[in-house]
């Protein structure tokens, strides 16, 4: 799993995550990414490149969004593919952590 | 109607979920499921395998657990058997769906996402095993 931050706009930055995150890439991401989410205020995290998820990276996921939410600022994901995205419903998450199909979208909701 | 079989076993430790994952994926290849399909399979396979390492009583670290695959030409069927205590998954709560923040759950939705995206599923205790079925309609390819 592979992890880059790019600031988009002021106080706005997007994550990519490319790989798998299963159970190995998952806890190999872990650290790396709580930190990256931590150290900006508003978060896209940009899941296009992310081949594969189960549950271990939606707790990954939740867990970075709990802190960004208790540290202040948001936390959104965007671009999943079409199954990690029925994934990420099926768990409900979407409910809390929103899902926007484009960067202007995600941009938007911030 | 022919029928293939194949199997793995291994032992309850953390590096098997990796194991069944690659297992998972040269018998994707070999049978040519779509991508679909072997996301599926190896997500429903991948939580009851890590449900099996992380929860069951450390007597029964390193004992054998299998995986048969009995692959159709329009259905896989993949079958886990474990020698751990008894545990049904299908007896497991569905976890409740937060609406804030502070109510999700971080943990909890791996056997929920593995009925959800199975498409048939059965439990039984056989010989002081758990033994779980699960059944997956192939997709075209």
């Amino acid at each position: 799993m592979k992890i880059s931050v790019d600031k988009t706009k002021e106080n706005i930055s997007r994550i990519l995550l490319d790989g798998r995150l299963d159970t190995a890439g998952a806890q190999a991401a872990e650290a790396e990414f709580n930190a990256a989410v931590a150290t900006n205020s508003n978060v896209i995290i940009d899941l296009g490149k992310v081949s594969y998820i189960c549950s271990l990276g939606i707790r990954m996921l939740v867990a970075a969004a709990k802190n960004r939410a208790n540290l202040g600022g948001k936390m959104v994901l965007m671009n999943p593919d079409e199954l990690t995205r029925r994934i990420l419903k099926t768990t409900g998450i979407d409910h809390i952590i929103p899902i926007f199909n484009s960067m202007d979208e995600a941009l938007a909701a911030l | 109607m022919t029928t293939k079989r194949r199997l793995m076993t291994g032992n309850i430790e953390n590096t098997l979920i990796e194991k069944a994952s690659k297992w998972l994926q040269r018998l994707g290849k070999e049978f040519k499921f779509s991508h679909t399909d072997l996301y599926r399979i190896e997500l429903c396979l991948g939580e009851l395998i890590a449900n099996v390492v992380s929860y069951s009583d450390p007597q029964y670290a390193n004992q054998p657990l299998e995986l048969h695959a009995s692959i159709e030409p329009h259905r896989a069927i993949l079958t886990l058997i474990d020698p751990a205590s008894p545990f049904d998954p299908l007896s497991y709560p569905t976890p409740p769906i937060a609406e804030t923040i502070d109510e999700i759950q971080v943990g909890g939705q791996g056997i929920h996402l593995a009925l959800e995206f199975s498409d048939g599923f059965r439990y039984e205790r056989l010989d002081n095993r758990n033994r779980v079925e699960l059944v997956f309609n192939l997709e075209k390819c």
